[in-house]
């Protein structure tokens, strides 16, 4: 696939590039090595509020909230379950089980699981680090929540084996849902009584059940291994790392769930397959509001731009106020649709950029009839820059609106795709994105630990973006995106056709028109020189080092002002614009209804990049 | 007599004022390639922009030698004695020591002359890296000496910048706490 037209490169290039290398330590996203599933599984459907197979969890005030609701089905349903309510906790109900395809029905009420927040560990489970009977090997040891400098007795690893995660299923998560009970032999596939578990809130609306893990634990809800989960109608919320993870497991669905206040991600998905993510609510998140990363990598040997299938499918959410709406390092087969993705920072970027995810170089995701809008969000001058984000983690104001973004992003950014191949950007609305509408670029194989020099130019080839309208709104509103597109010019295959913008023709930064996709989209020029994207001197960004925060170089984290309707293909800074007020002396100052807040003044023009050459008014094909 | 004076002084102005034109001079080098490092288990070098990129995998507390080679574009020979201590590290290196052919701590590289020079850099900090941040050394400073008495510090940028990155998410064994955001 992408190995042909590398080698060809690199045989022209020959003397560009020197590579040494062997292959590298794999490790995973934060996490042990994890693998893709067999493929095997399907994704579930949803039991219903009459399945008999339940239990049913409530808390005290249960009954005066099910009392307040209105009278109707639901209402009757909610009572007649409370009567049948021998839970207090969540995983208490959940340990219950004895079989499959369960239902564990959560009244309303807020449940901080404080029994398994505050639960002792055993002596094992203290000591993971040296007493494992089951260790990662010491290159994929990833990490420790307690600082061996500290001289504490106790170890406390970020990534576990799985046989620990399953042994040891508090250490890192508030409510454990581990599948595979039989995690020495082979396979992966759930095969334990809690296959098939459906986690449903049975209130009238997502907020009537509030899973609350006050950064009590890494994770809210791991769903590890866990084939046929069915997760819907709650909200979940404070975890370091994520709400709501889903581990190499073959058949998942979350539906109707809200994550919000999450230092890293409201939904992480990864290395999953058969997956469903529908009409979810996801703010207030520092990486993204979802993360479907390291999806199966179904078509990693497919040629043609049609996938074979899809891995994940994520359609009706509503992702905002975040760094990222949307971000998949890998993430390959997703196809996510009918979703809006506003005021982030950017609304959807997937990439090939950090080493450890299994399946890279991303490919075959399809973003279609998205609305992506108004990712002109800067949390880095808000929270960062002003020292919030450098409270402990409870006093930042995360359910109030704060954001710290733990990644590097260009601020004013639609969609971004950091080296992916054979991804489709179709039919949808991409306006009043400040800085660019969508952003593709080249990234070398070497950053993301990959030294083969066949591969060195394997990222940013085969990719369309077709007939999406630029700086409109469905409703016939014009939002000027700040540019269109900006492409490096980098990658063969790429295309750009029958796109229509606020503009009259979609404004660009391409030197060479890479033709219509019919005709194969862009080719390789010799010579053809790399625009600078600034995404190696963003890389450099570290929110924990007041000196890292603006590394020297990056204007990923200036604020773009708001375009006027002549675009900004010029190698001029855009006009500034005035400034908006201060950011906020305390957090969870944002005003999600406000939009776009400019910070501080910013330009456009990138360090290397010249756009004057680019042409205003592009219609390829 | 007189006229012998006369030329002598002029002759000394003659010398005087070459003298302090070098050394007005600042010692000028310039790296250059041919470039090679080791201390890595993979590396490569790529181009963005008017950027040149040596990617190197990043191997916990372990000691990277770039080699490459520095010219003398001055007038007068440059004998460089040291690394100048920088007023910040690079994120994930800590820049160790300079030395000339055979490993010299310190070493002349005559006017027009180009010799071998390694720096060795340790590459560490991974455990106190939050996100998924990279880091690059882009050069060193030099302490340098001419004609005996000149001193000076010379800023010299490596041929490539070197860059290792995200071993929060790659590799770094020794990740403690800190390699998480704080909180």
């Amino acid at each position: 696939m992408h190995g042909r037209a590398s080698l060809v490169l690199a045989a022209i290039l020959g003397g560009l590039v020197a590579v040494t290398g062997v292959a590298g330590p794999a490790s995973a996203h934060e996490e042990r090595p994890a693998a893709f599933p067999d493929g095997t599984g399907h994704r579930p459907t949803y039991l219903g509020l009459d399945n008999p197979r339940h239990r049913v969890v409530c808390k005290r005030d249960s009954d005066d909230r099910i009392a307040r609701m209105k009278a109707g089905p639901l209402k009757r349903r909610n009572t007649r379950l409370l009567a049948e309510c021998h839970y207090r906790s969540i995983q208490t109900a959940i340990n219950s089980v004895r079989r499959r395809n369960t239902s564990v029905y959560v009244l309303p009420g807020d449940y901080a699981e404080r029994r398994w927040a505050t639960q002792r560990r055993s002596s094992y489970c203290s000591h993971l680090e040296t007493a494992s009977d089951d260790p990662l090997p010491a290159s994929e040891y990833i990490g420790s929540l307690t600082d061996p400098d500290s001289g504490a007795q106790e170890s406390d690893p970020i990534a576990l084996s799985y046989p620990d995660q399953r042994r040891c299923s508090h250490n890192l998560n508030l409510i454990a849902i581990i599948g595979d009970r039989t995690p020495r032999n082979d396979s992966m596939h759930c095969d334990s009584r809690l296959c098939g578990l459906q986690l449903v809130g049975t209130g009238a609306r997502q907020r009537a059940v509030v899973i609350d893990n006050r950064f009590a634990k890494l994770n809210a809800i791991r769903a590890d291994r866990a084939g046929g989960v069915y997760f819907r109608n709650f909200t979940v919320q404070q975890a370091e790392f994520n709400a709501l993870y889903v581990l190499e497991t073959d058949g998942f669905v979350i539906d109707r769930v809200t994550t919000r206040g999450n230092d890293e991600y409201g939904i992480l998905a990864f290395a999953s397959d058969h997956g469903l993510i529908q009409h979810t609510n996801d703010y207030f998140n520092g990486d993204s509001g979802i993360y479907p990363g390291s999806g199966s990598d179904l078509n990693a040997d497919n040629p043609d731009f049609a996938p074979t299938r899809y891995a994940i499918e994520i359609r009706h959410n509503r992702s905002h106020h975040n760094t990222l709406g949307y971000s998949g390092t890998a993430g390959n087969s997703i196809h996510a649709h009918h979703n809006e993705f506003y005021d982030n920072s950017t609304g959807i970027a997937t990439d090939s950029l950090f080493p450890g995810h299994p399946g890279l170089p991303q490919d075959h995701a399809r973003w279609d009839h998205n609305q992506i809008h108004s990712n002109n969000q800067n949390y880095y001058a808000r929270y960062v820059d002003t020292g919030i984000c450098d409270r402990p983690m409870k006093d930042r104001g995360y359910l109030h609106g704060t954001v710290c973004p733990v990644i590097p992003a260009p601020v004013g950014t639609g969609l971004l795709i950091a080296g992916g191949n054979f991804d489709s950007t179709d039919h949808n609305w991409i306006y009043d994105n400040w800085r660019y509408g969508t952003m593709q670029f080249w990234v070398p194989a070497p950053l993301r630990d990959e030294y083969d020099p066949t591969k060195l130019y394997d990222t940013s080839n085969h990719n369309h973006s077709f007939a999406n309208r630029m700086g409109l709104a469905p409703d016939g509103r014009v939002r000027h995106n700040g540019l269109d597109f900006w492409w490096d010019d980098q990658g063969v295959g790429n295309c750009w056709q029958d796109n229509v913008s606020s503009r009259g023709e979609p404004t660009d930064n391409f030197v060479i028109d890479p033709g219509p996709c019919a005709g194969g989209g862009s080719q390789f020029l010799p010579g053809m020189p790399v625009k600078d994207a600034g995404f190696l001197s963003c890389s450099q960004y570290d929110r924990g080092d007041p000196t890292w925060r603006h590394p020297p170089g990056c204007e990923w984290f200036d604020s773009p002002s708001r375009p006027a309707a002549t675009g900004g293909t010029s190698d001029l800074p855009l006009e500034l614009s005035a400034a908006t007020p201060a950011a906020p002396a305390t957090p969870g100052g944002a005003d999600i209804g406000a939009g776009a807040v400019t910070g501080a003044l910013g330009v456009l023009t990138l360090a290397g990049v010249t756009l004057g050459a680019g042409r205003l008014g592009r219609r390829a094909g | 007599m007189r006229r012998a004076v006369v030329l002598l002084v002029v002759v000394l102005a003659v010398v005087a004022g070459a003298g302090i034109a070098v050394a007005g001079d600042p010692p000028s080098l310039r790296a250059e390639g041919p470039t090679s490092v080791s201390g890595t288990d993979a590396s490569a070098v790529f181009t963005v922009g008017d950027r040149t990129v040596r990617q190197v995998r990043y191997r916990h507390r372990g000691v990277l030698e770039y080699t490459f080679s520095v010219r003398n574009d001055g007038r007068l020979a440059i004998t460089i004695t040291g690394l100048h201590a920088p007023e910040r590290q690079p994120r994930l290196f800590r820049l160790l020591t300079v030395a000339g052919p055979r490993g010299a701590a310190e070493f002349t590289v005559a006017p027009g002359a180009s010799v071998p020079v390694t720096v060795r850099l340790r590459m560490r900090g991974c455990e106190s890296l939050s996100a998924r941040a990279g880091s690059f050394a882009t050069g060193v400073e030099l302490e340098t000496r001419r004609a005996r008495v000149l001193h000076d510090v010379v800023r010299l940028w490596f041929p490539e910048e070197l860059h290792t990155g995200s071993p929060r998410e790659a590799f770094c064994p020794g990740s403690t706490a800190t390699s998480r955001p704080p909180g």
